[in-house]
């Protein structure tokens, strides 16, 4: 018989802690106010901004301000970038959270359904009631990023005479994502919406059953929000090294916000982290600062382009460190909040399979 | 309380599998009993431990962790001791290995997916324990295969196209037929992005001829079911009736998420349970008793088992534990074992008023998705 290594314990009956409801609704109320509703309502103001550039620009397409649309299709952006990190709530329904971004895209796809939604001469394709159910490749923000930034001459192909078409997919894209946003705001502001409920200890559609549940999803968000900086935006880009690189697999890389929107992510998380932080002990919140600190600092380092600079011998030691530096922050809150604030991170229930 | 019993078991991992050795499995049942013969726990399934990925053999003795390449998904029993264990999506790798030699230091022997193929996390085995059938995706274009193997070699002895995404699959009446349930939720298989078709989902089961590969039948839902996939099956004894399991990829709305299927004819779906939400659009396990009375079917997301009467398909009062997935019948009518990313080991048995716990154990272990009884 080998020798004794793991020891069976019984013991008395004891179901699991009951979830401190108080502290759940508390916590989960600190987020939401402090964080995901301004981060929303942000993307309701940039997005609603949006449509009315793009709404200008078809009522004089000729003489269109196409910068305007760059300047619109930014501030979208960035404001999506905070958003990006919760996929809990009213942003997992009807598939708003694909039909915002689709991304990361498999094969083109979003090319594809583009063009075929460009092909296409039907006014229907472009209502919002078609574009819920129509595949979501095509009406959202990167489909808007390729219209702004492929080709030779994005703008001249919107001023010229064969391209209405094109500035009525864009002005309907735009239009869905402000309805995006303004509908997902609605649903956690609404009387009967997520945050009443949660304040209420009490169950939002088919999401959550009470405070506590609402409290691990956020927190799960988290997490996720370094699985989404990490394992999509960072890993696949990189490769095993510098020549199998694939700069084409990084976020929004043809309008050159791949760092931008790495760092937004990441400030984004970090005033989450915050708004979970109040109640975790002083020393577990400087060391999590710290970490932040550093890879902010990293993530600052690496250029705008990060596809190109992963696959770019000279420059890729940049991109490892940031990716190093996030890591750390992520395994740190994944060991400490989970505890600090009694609430579970699930495993089987993070992602379907 | 007290201390029960202790294990002996070589060291057959390193790292920080190692670091577990003189950690606890606690046990402990609802109402405070020592376990008996009849809760008996033999189990397989794959596990993380402290950070690394692995398989284990959970006996009354204790855990019996040992490392794998990478994250497994389900266990199979394909005869005796023998056992596999895929690699979970998109797995790169598939483990064979002995219950009861994994614990006495005998590897496990890897074989891969087909090439350019990833596997799906499951694998059948024909009643005969002569063919081993893996579930494939093209990591390129996602399309989805069956790769009929020797049970023996896992070496592959025909491809057969099968759609988008298959994921479980099982043999039924004997042998005779091949049943898959194609996910249709369609990813390139090494994207982790989100689906090319959410909300078009063509899934399906089908029943397909072991010998020829021939389609013999399709099964698919109604109309209103595009955000549906099919991805989780057991087979009741009688070897024609087949319990599945749906995840919905739409959770603007509640849709069935379990049904039955005969072989050779058609589905049907049964309702949810009660409690409005109890399982999130989302089951990852399912699984029929030893009498083929109750089916139960696990949602990690809403932390419920939920059960159903199959004479009637009536859903019936089912078991909330956080995390919930693995599940597994017992020996006994109306026994079931459930399995969480917690470290929950739990018998439940199944009766017409709903479950009863008959034990519930703790490890400090997180359990993944399927468990195998032994």
């Amino acid at each position: 018989m080998a020798a004794p290594s793991i020891r069976l314990v019984l013991k008395a009956a004891a179901g699991p802690p009951k979830a401190d409801v108080a502290r759940a609704i508390s916590v989960a109320l600190a987020v939401v106010d402090r964080f995901i509703i301004p981060a929303y309502r942000r993307l309701v103001e940039a997005t609603d901004a949006q449509d009315k550039a793009w709404a200008a620009f078809a009522a004089n397409r000729a003489a269109g301000d196409f910068a305007s649309l760059r300047v619109a299709y930014h501030s979208t952006a960035d404001a999506w970038a905070h958003a990006q990190i919760f996929k809990t709530g009213p942003i997992s329904l009807f598939l708003r959270y694909e039909r915002f971004a689709y991304w990361p895209e498999a094969r083109n796809v979003t090319g594809r359904m583009l063009d075929a939604l460009l092909a296409s001469n039907d006014p229907n394709d472009l209502t919002l009631a078609t574009l819920a159910r129509d595949s979501v490749a095509a009406q959202g923000l990167t489909a808007l990023e390729r219209l702004l930034y492929e080709g030779a001459d994005p703008a001249a192909a919107l001023k010229a005479p064969d391209g209405e078409r094109r500035v009525a997919v864009g002005r309907g894209i735009a239009r869905n994502l402000s309805g995006i946003a303004r509908d997902v705001l609605a649903d956690w502001t609404a009387p009967a919406g997520v945050r009443a409920a949660i304040a209420a200890n009490k169950g939002w559609n088919n999401l959550f059953m009470d405070a506590p549940e609402a409290a691990s999803l956020l927190l799960t968000d988290l997490v996720g929000a370094f699985r989404l900086m990490h394992d999509l935006k960072l890993l696949p880009v990189m490769g095993a090294s510098a020549d199998v690189a694939r700069p084409n697999s990084a976020e929004a890389w043809r309008s050159g916000r791949s760092q931008r929107d790495l760092k937004l992510n990441l400030t984004a998380a970090q005033a989450m982290t915050k708004a979970f932080a109040e109640t975790v002990p002083a020393a577990h919140v400087t060391k999590i600062d710290g970490l932040y600190v550093a890879a902010n600092k990293a993530v600052d380092a690496v250029p705008a382009l990060l596809g190109q600079a992963a696959a770019d011998p000279a420059q890729r030691p940049r991109v490892e460190a940031a990716r190093a530096a996030v890591k750390a922050v992520q395994t740190e809150i994944a060991a400490v909040l989970p505890a600090d604030l009694g609430i579970p991170l699930g495993f089987n229930s993070l992602d379907g399979d | 309380m007290a201390i029960d019993w202790t294990i002996s078991r070589r060291g057959l991992f390193s790292g920080s599998f190692a670091a577990l050795a003189g950690g606890y499995l606690g046990l402990g049942d609802a109402q405070g009993r020592a376990p008996g013969a009849n809760v008996t726990p033999e189990f397989i399934s794959a596990v993380r431990i402290a950070g690394t990925d692995g398989g284990a053999r959970l006996t009354k003795d204790g855990l019996a962790p040992f490392a794998l390449p990478g994250r497994a998904h389900a266990p199979l029993r394909l005869d005796g001791n023998r056992i596999a264990l895929i690699g979970r999506r998109p797995g790169s790798f598939a483990a064979i290995f002995d219950s009861v030699g994994i614990d006495e230091g005998e590897p496990a022997r890897i074989f891969t997916p087909t090439a350019g193929r990833r596997f799906a996390g499951h694998a059948g085995v024909s009643p005969d324990g002569a063919t081993l059938v893996t579930s494939e995706i093209d990591a390129e274009t996602g399309d989805g295969f069956v790769v009929m193997r020797d049970a023996a070699s896992a070496a592959p002895k025909a491809v057969f196209p099968v759609g988008i995404e298959p994921h479980d699959l099982l043999f039924a009446r004997g042998g005779d037929r091949l049943v898959v349930a194609i996910g249709g939720i369609a990813h390139a298989a090494d994207v982790k992005g989100p689906a090319l078709n959410a909300g078009r989902i063509e899934s399906s089961i089908v029943e397909i001829a072991p010998g020829t590969g021939a389609v013999l039948k399709r099964h698919a839902l109604p109309a209103d079911g595009k955000s549906l996939s099919l991805r989780h099956m057991a087979l009741a004894p009688d070897g024609e009736t087949i319990v599945f399991g749906m995840q919905d990829q739409d959770r603007s709305q509640q849709r069935p998420l379990l049904g039955v299927l005969h072989v050779g004819r058609g589905l049907e779906l049964l309702p949810l349970p009660e409690e409005a939400g109890a399982l999130r659009s989302y089951i990852g396990s399912v699984a029929i008793d030893v009498s083929g009375r109750f089916a139960a079917a696990t949602s990690p997301k809403g932390g419920t088992v939920g059960l159903w009467r199959l004479a009637d398909g009536r859903a019936l009062p089912g078991f909330r534990l956080a995390d919930v997935c693995g599940l597994a019948p017992g020996a006994a009518p109306g026994a079931f074992w459930v399995t969480s990313g917690h470290g929950d080991v739990v018998a439940l048995e199944a009766g017409d008023a709903g479950f009863e716990t008959r034990a519930h154990w703790r490890a400090e272990a997180a359990f993944d998705n399927h468990l195998l009884k032994l």
